[in-house]
């Protein structure tokens, strides 16, 4: 099994591949009853991981974030740069356990 | 989310991880609620596959006790005691009171399941000891090295005594089994067949008219239809009992999750997705919604107030054979 900072390099490689062009959006349950706010939505919660992994930034809201994500797998589908969103955010849950 | 809130995060996900790694279940599990579906039914012996519930749908009671009582312990400072005395006494026994109806309708859908596998001349065997909770929940929450320790217990004790396929009745077991656990274990080798896979796409007892003029919608679950990519298997199998059926918005590779998977830790969160999938489902003018997943089931069946909107695949399916016990 690979050690946290493995972990952390493989989902920072993947995630850096998002180009935020929000093809993910449309499909989440949780962006949608959220009123689009986006931290709820795919494209945010890449964007606060990449926050996280590359300065360190922990707050409520990248937990909030993370949590929420129901690991449907929707947006992994329609990514078209074939970021594995929902395994990225689920493996990033194993980061938060040791924080 | 406060502060306050976050700690109650740490601390639900605490209690179910040490339920599942010191008890085998995330929440508690009566022995009726746990084998009440073997009563009248002969199941023991030898087989080619071992039936394995995983669990999940004898858990669908208790999870929806244990949510609406979430919902109230979310802001408790009780929570924060009840996650330290957890690892004494199991805590989640709070939640032990359920709705007997809610047990005896799971202990349906699985003697549905297990006889619509045997009347499609597949040659199944159950055994209590061998069946387990997969370990979903610390996948889902990351708890990898927990995880790894739980899977390899899970596949030994299997391997020990002989087992090479099984049939699986949920998703989420499905997923565990075939697609998680391999990844854990190096020489990893046992079959999982979702029981959607062996069973008969047409009705051989014909000779049972319960066909009604009912029109359903199909909640895809995301696992079936994303992650094990089923979704074209149990709409043949309705197409071959002469269901009808309509899809909703949002359906097979593009299906929307239930909110179901994160009911422990946003417990209104999740209501809130259910209601919004409800509203899809509804809008079809479908008689009634069939679901493929035991979380679907509770969560779905929360949001619509009452059990007979919501049903399962293996019931609808029973009704047409005869063999609903």
């Amino acid at each position: 099994m690979d050690g946290l900072e493995d972990i952390k390099r493989d989902i920072l490689r993947d995630v850096l591949k998002c180009s935020y062009c929000a093809m993910c959006e449309w499909v989440c349950p949780t962006i949608d009853v959220e009123s689009n706010n986006r931290i709820y939505g795919p494209r945010g919660r890449i964007n606060l991981i990449i926050t996280y992994l590359r300065e360190g930034i922990y707050s409520e809201t990248l937990i909030e974030s993370i949590y929420t994500c129901l690991l449907c797998m929707a947006c992994t589908y329609q990514c078209p740069a074939g970021i594995d969103i929902a395994e990225d955010i689920r493996r990033f849950r194993m980061i938060l356990d040791g924080v | 989310m406060s502060m306050r809130h976050v700690k109650n995060k740490n601390q639900i996900i605490r209690i179910i991880r040490d339920n599942i790694v010191r008890r085998g279940t995330p929440i508690y599990l009566s022995r009726w609620a746990r084998l009440g579906w073997i009563e009248g039914l002969n199941v023991d012996g030898e087989g080619e596959y071992l039936f394995f519930t995983g669990l999940m749908y004898q858990m669908t009671p208790y999870i929806e006790s244990m949510v609406s009582r979430l919902s109230r312990l979310n802001k408790s400072i009780l929570l924060d005691i009840g996650s330290k005395l957890n690892r004494l006494i199991d805590i989640s026994r709070l939640f032990s009171k359920v709705d007997g109806d809610r047990v005896r309708h799971a202990h349906q859908i699985i003697r549905s399941i297990y006889l619509l596998l045997v009347n499609s001349g597949v040659d199944i065997y159950y055994n209590p000891g061998l069946d387990v909770y997969a370990g979903t929940l610390l996948h889902d929450f990351g708890l990898e090295d927990d995880l790894s320790i739980y899977a390899y217990k899970v596949y030994r004790r299997l391997e020990e005594v002989g087992v090479d396929k099984v049939v699986t009745i949920d998703p989420h077991t499905t997923y565990m089994l075939k697609e998680v656990y391999p990844k854990y274990i190096d020489d990893y080798s046992l079959e999982v067949y979702p029981y959607i896979d062996l069973i008969k796409a047409t009705n051989s007892n014909s000779h049972v008219d319960n066909k009604t003029d009912s029109i359903y919608v199909i909640h895809d679950p995301c696992y079936y239809a994303r992650a094990l990519k089923k979704s074209v298997i149990y709409r043949d199998i309705l197409k071959g009992y002469g269901i009808k059926y309509v899809e909703p918005r949002f359906a097979r590779l593009e299906t929307y999750c239930c909110g179901g998977p994160i009911e422990s830790l946003s417990p209104e969160f999740s209501a809130n997705i259910a209601s919004r999938r409800l509203e899809m489902l509804r809008e079809t003018g479908a008689d009634k919604v069939i679901v493929l997943c035991p979380i679907c089931l509770a969560n779905l069946r929360r949001a619509a107030g009452h059990q007979d909107y919501i049903l399962d695949f293996s019931e609808i399916l029973a009704s047409y054979t005869g063999d609903k016990s």
